[in-house]
């Protein structure tokens, strides 16, 4: 399968004053094409970060790179001038936000948001434009004569069609959907899960979907890496990962999905704190929380170990399954 | 960080650079030092208007006028642009010299109730016709009946002037006029005809028998512009040096340091009644200084009313004795002179071997404590745009009254509200100032003391006495004699008022400019100008 | 929408009224009489109440009142015994040149201020900024009367560039205009900027550029749209305030202009002159907050004319 976004080592800072908080450190993932991935992490854990990394767009003098690469097709977006890059984001690799509400300029209306990205990639006319972006409404479920409409005029689900709309008119190799459902109801979260999942089949894009939902990931995604202090600690197959986990981190995130059937029992949860990238622990990053903690783990950072072709752990422990120790192929080094 | 270091070495100079022009601003060396008016390009190109005209301009304090009609307006400002437009019957020197204007002979009654004019023959008005003893009957007719006019008060006993021919005219009193001359000088001949043509318009674009006609006169900012009348028959009589000027521009600038730029700049070419400070400056820069003796004199004004402080002889003496007269003039002001008498020097009643205002604190001082003086605050009202420096004069006699052991306190207030205090007699003092006119205190006298307008609640008979017969003496010797005697008495009681100086007017000028005049009334000789 | 503006100029009326009735109230209660005000020291009281009746004065209050409103409803603003002519003209010929310099001053003032906010807006830290700041806070911190005088002293006594006062040519408004534009100027440079920041940091901005937009274009069309927002809001206050006319800056300049008007009817109790001005001031308030609340709805879809 074709390689089509390779993130080799990358890490990332926040600093602001005196403070620097380590929000990516080390991190390695590759998205093939066609393939969907979700990336699975507590809120602060770095996900976003990693997003906003690949599209360029960390926040001017407090967001910096202090390592690694970030490769799109063989060609490393980490060191393209900027406006090389213009011409890769919202033309080959979009990004969905969050927050429907405001990613959303007020003042400009629904089609205008859709038109510029054809207007900037494709040099399309206005009119042109205009037909193409009702296209893709259409697709998204927004008749066309809502395009002369503000954001504040739609409801939260639409919004985020709209966003989703705007990421793929120009029919982009990679989808990075941030948390796109978060800020939404179930039902709708149902509608645009579903929306997603047709057009990536359509247009046969790849999609990086970030979420903490680990039900959206089995829906979705045929793929997951889940990440932890701003390293990926675990990733494989969906099927892989979910059915095996092996980092403690994991097993705690699906034990402490509720359950509807069977005993009622207390919620599980993980104790203590989210990492703080301010102050990273030694070590593995997680061992503050983990039940298992043993001496190396507080000591020293534990490496990819390769479980099976689809399963790779960064864990000393590996929820006691220890005995496999082949060192994974092209991992942390 | 090399940015944060970059950025805040820009702040400091940045913030250096607008420390220093500060202290540049406020140092009186204009580091630009720019040409007095002593070098003729950069005047010369001031005066030369593009048609080669040469043009005086003229930067006045007065108030701006709306309309060039004398009865109507209050300040000198009219009467600078009347005296240049029109003509009186007599010309003065604005301190009781009279000489031929449009008339060229004049005799008076017995009774003081008419006065005969001749005529002069042959002029004309700025729009060909020829003046006649109508239009001196007109004139005056329209003091005696517009009702709307408001500084014709002098004139109230004017009855009627009569015009046997056209080169007679007779003015007729119903009472006698002590001041009539005075008066005289001050109204200016209308065209009948142009008038009655247009009542509304004329004196928005007056037509005169003066040295210079009116080009244009704008009502919104008082800015008049005249032209030189080359047939104006004054040339040949008044003084033989026609003036070189071809275009007057008069303009109203309220503000002194606007005035002073203005001159420095070579936009203007006369500025006046500037204050002292700029005497020195500009002397030094190369602008030639006029300084005046304003017929104009600051007083203090005690209220006399039964109940209040100053019904006491003592306390009004200690007062006037706490106050360095001469200190005020050089220190505070820097022009002018302290008051030795009542009234100005050369004013009518002006005794020059007086005794005058002493300064004598201590014996002030003696004088409090035999008042009987509480301590209790005394009351001083004042309003700042009275005269110049009315704060500071203010302040220095409130400090020279606390050495005394008086507790002055000011109130500065509003003209309006200023007025308001006077005529009701809430104050315990009033800083004020007043003017005669043509250097007769005829006015004040008769008037302001005479009918206490004022409000001072002085009663002396034996004063109001003598001002009831100022007020119908005709004789202008025995009028003398009397006011002499009014300021005896104003003198050693002390009331209704006492008076601190009399300011000087300064008048400023570009090199060029000479053979111009201001009167002690503020007013000026702009018609034989020379400019080279 | 033309509902809403009529229905919003009704309530514009009343609030005139309540103008025309505290103009009215206050000139009458100040301390001071108008007639003794506009004769000479030593007026007589027949004068005096000559006066009183030409001024209308001797009426009563409420029969007063409903003259002064009769009259304005045929469009006469009175007249102004100091200046011996009708309000209206009066009025408005000052307003014209008080507008003269405003409107020059007010668009010297945005065409620096707004690229001036714009850039220290994005490049925010950066020596340009702070230069910018700086300019910004002086020009709020300053006297106006000291800026004048500066002017004054540089450009028409040092440099002998320009006339130092009164009106005449182009050049007469130059020194006028700039000092009623600056403390404007610094106020939208600082008040830009800030809003400049804050749009910058919203998610919306990382989306736009997430679509591949040029930075040139993020700021120029899509955040500035934001961020003029706050700006628009506040000019039409300042644009008022502005076209009442500064006392200061026109007494100096010796600029006929509304502001000098008002300071001159006030002090010499032109009481009718005063009433007119501070209905015409009223309205000029009314009119520019309700051109700004207009052209506020068209830039941002989210308010409605309300």
């Amino acid at each position: 399968m074709e390689e089509i976004l390779k993130i080799s080592k990358l890490s990332v800072e926040y600093r602001s004053g005196d403070t620097v908080a380590k929000a990516v450190n080390g991190l390695n993932m590759t998205l093939y094409k066609g393939q969907a991935m979700g990336l699975v992490g507590e809120s602060g854990a770095g996900k976003t970060t990693t997003a906003l990394s690949v599209m360029g767009l960390l926040p001017d003098k407090i967001g910096y790179v202090t390592g690694g690469d970030i490769e799109y097709k063989g060609q490393s977006l980490l060191k393209m001038k900027e406006k090389e890059l213009n011409t890769i984001r919202g033309g080959k690799i979009s990004m969905v936000f969050a927050n429907p509400l405001s990613s959303l300029n007020p003042v400009f209306t629904v089609g205008h948001q859709i038109t510029m990205v054809l207007r900037q990639h494709r040099h399309m006319t206005e009119k042109e434009a205009h037909a193409e972006a009702a296209k893709f409404l259409k697709m998204v479920g927004i008749p066309e004569y809502r395009m002369e409409d503000y954001p504040h005029q739609f409801s939260g689900g639409m919004r985020q069609r709209v966003g989703i709309a705007a990421a793929l008119v120009c029919s982009p190799e990679i989808l990075i959907a941030d948390e796109p459902t978060t800020a939404l109801d179930v039902t709708i979260q149902a509608q645009i899960l579903e929306l997603m999942k047709d057009l990536q089949k359509t247009m046969d894009s790849s999609l990086l979907m970030i979420t903490h939902n680990l039900g959206i990931i089995a829906e979705l995604c045929q793929t997951v890496a889940i990440m932890y202090g701003g390293e990926i600690v675990e990733y494989g197959s969906v099927r892989e990962v979910f059915e095996n986990p092996m980092h403690w981190y994991t097993i705690g995130l699906l034990n402490a999905v509720p359950k509807l059937t069977g005993k009622r029992e207390r919620l599980a949860s993980i104790p203590g704190n989210v990492a703080n990238a301010q102050m990273l622990p030694e070590g593995c990053k997680f061992h503050p929380r983990c039940g298992y903690c043993t001496k190396t783990c507080r000591t020293k950072q534990p490496e990819m170990i390769c479980v099976n072709e689809n399963h790779y752990v960064q864990c000393w422990e590996r929820g006691g399954k220890a005995e496999t120790k082949r060192p994974a192929k092209g991992g942390n080094q | 960080m090399k940015m944060k270091r970059v950025s805040k070495l820009l702040t400091c100079v940045l913030s250096a650079a607008m420390i220093l022009s500060m202290t540049a601003c406020g140092s009186t060396d204009n580091p630009a030092k720019p040409a007095g008016g002593d070098q003729a390009a950069s005047s010369s190109s001031q005066t030369v208007d593009t048609s080669g005209k040469v043009t005086l301009t003229i930067g006045s304090n007065a108030d701006q006028v709306s309309t060039l009609d004398r009865f109507v307006n209050v300040g000198y400002g009219c009467d600078d642009l009347d005296y240049l437009i029109f003509d009186p019957l007599v010309n003065s020197d604005h301190m009781g010299t009279y000489s031929p204007g449009l008339a060229t002979e004049w005799t008076q009654a017995d009774d003081y109730l008419s006065y005969t004019f001749t005529l002069r023959e042959g002029v004309k008005f700025a729009d060909g016709s020829d003046f006649t003893s109508a239009d001196v009957a007109a004139t005056f007719e329209r003091i005696r009946d517009d009702k709307t006019l408001t500084d014709t008060g002098a004139w109230g006993d004017l009855e009627s002037v009569e015009t046997p021919d056209e080169k007679t005219a007779i003015i007729c009193l119903a009472n006698p006029m002590p001041t009539f001359y005075d008066e005289l000088y001050r109204v200016l001949i209308i065209c009948k005809a142009a008038l009655e043509a247009d009542p509304e318009g004329y004196f928005l674009a007056p037509v005169g028998t003066g040295a210079f006609t009116l080009d244009s006169f704008d009502q919104l900012t008082g800015q008049c512009i005249m032209s030189r009348n080359d047939s104006w028959w004054g040339w040949d009589e008044i003084d033989n040096t026609k003036t070189n000027v071809d275009i007057i521009d008069y303009q109203f600038i309220g503000e002194d340091t606007t005035r002073a730029s203005a001159l420095r700049s070579g936009d203007m070419d006369i500025v006046l009644q500037l204050s002292a400070d700029y005497k020195k400056d500009l002397e030094a820069e190369g602008f030639p200084m006029l300084e005046v003796a304003s017929d104009t004199h600051i007083h203090i004004e005690y209220n006399c009313g039964e109940n209040s402080q100053f019904n006491n002889k003592d306390l009004r003496i200690a007062l006037s004795e706490a106050i360095d007269r001469e200190a005020i003039v050089s220190s505070v002001i820097g022009n002018g002179s302290a008051a030795t008498w009542p009234c100005p020097e050369g004013n009518v009643g002006y005794k020059a071997d007086a005794e005058g205002y002493k300064y004598d604190p201590e014996h002030a001082k003696s004088l409090v404590e035999a008042s009987g003086y509480d301590g209790s605050e005394i009351s001083m009202v004042y309003t700042s745009s009275s005269f110049i420096r009315a704060d500071e004069v203010a302040q220095a006699v409130q400090s020279m009254a606390a050495e005394v052991g008086l507790n002055v306190k000011l109130e500065p207030l509003e003209q309006a509200a200023f007025t308001d205090r006077r005529s009701s007699g809430s104050f315990d003092i009033i800083l004020g100032a007043f003017a005669s006119t043509a250097g007769d205190t005829q006015t004040e006298v008769a008037v302001i003391i005479g009918f206490d307008v004022f409000g001072s609640q002085y009663v002396n008979q034996e004063m109001s006495d003598l001002c009831a017969q100022v007020r119908t003496c005709g004789d202008k010797e025995e009028r003398t004699k009397l006011i002499e005697q009014v300021f005896q008495i104003e003198m050693d009681e002390m009331a209704p008022f006492s008076y601190l100086y009399s300011p000087s007017y300064l008048c400023a000028s570009a090199g060029n400019v000479s053979n111009y005049n201001v009167f002690a009334d503020g007013s000026g000789e702009y018609r034989f100008v020379q400019m080279k | 929408m033309l509902k809403k503006i009529l229905r919003r100029l009704a309530l514009t009326l009343i609030v005139l009224v309540g103008v025309t009735i505290i103009a009215f109230a206050l000139v009458r209660l100040a301390p001071g009489d108008p007639a003794v005000q506009m004769l000479p020291a030593t007026a007589t009281q027949e004068q005096i109440d000559n006066m009183r009746t030409r001024m209308g004065l001797d009426q009563s209050y409420v029969v007063q009142y409903f003259m002064y409103i009769g009259n304005l409803l045929k469009g006469d603003l009175g007249y102004s015994f100091h200046f011996n002519m009708d309000c209206g003209p009066l009025i408005l010929s000052r307003l014209v040149n008080t507008a003269k310099i405003t409107v020059i001053g007010v668009i010297i003032a945005l065409i620096i201020s707004i690229p001036l906010g714009l850039v220290a807006g994005i490049k925010r830290g950066s020596a340009l900024d702070t230069c910018a700041t700086a300019f910004a806070l002086c020009g709020q911190a300053m006297s106006p009367v000291w800026l004048c005088l500066l002017m004054i002293l540089i450009f028409s006594v040092g440099l002998k560039w320009l006339p130092t006062q009164g009106v005449g040519s182009w050049k007469n408004m130059v020194m006028p205009s700039l000092c009623v534009g600056f403390a404007f100027c610094s106020l939208v440079t600082r008040m830009l900027r800030s809003s400049m920041i804050d749009v910058l940091q919203e998610e919306y901005i990382t989306a736009t550029r997430a679509r591949g937009v040029s930075k040139f274009q993020v700021y120029v069309k899509y955040a500035f749209k934001n961020a003029i927002l706050p700006i628009v809001t506040i000019s039409g206050a300042q644009l008022g305030i502005l076209l009442c006319g500064s006392m200061v800056i026109e007494q100096i300049f010796n600029w006929p202009g509304l502001g000098q008007l008002t300071v001159t009817a006030i002090s010499s109790r032109d009481f009718q002159l005063v009433q007119s001005i501070l209905l015409i001031v009223a309205v000029i308030m009314v009119v520019c907050n309700l051109i700004v609340d207009i052209l506020y709805t068209f830039i941002d879809k989210r308010i409605s004319f309300n």
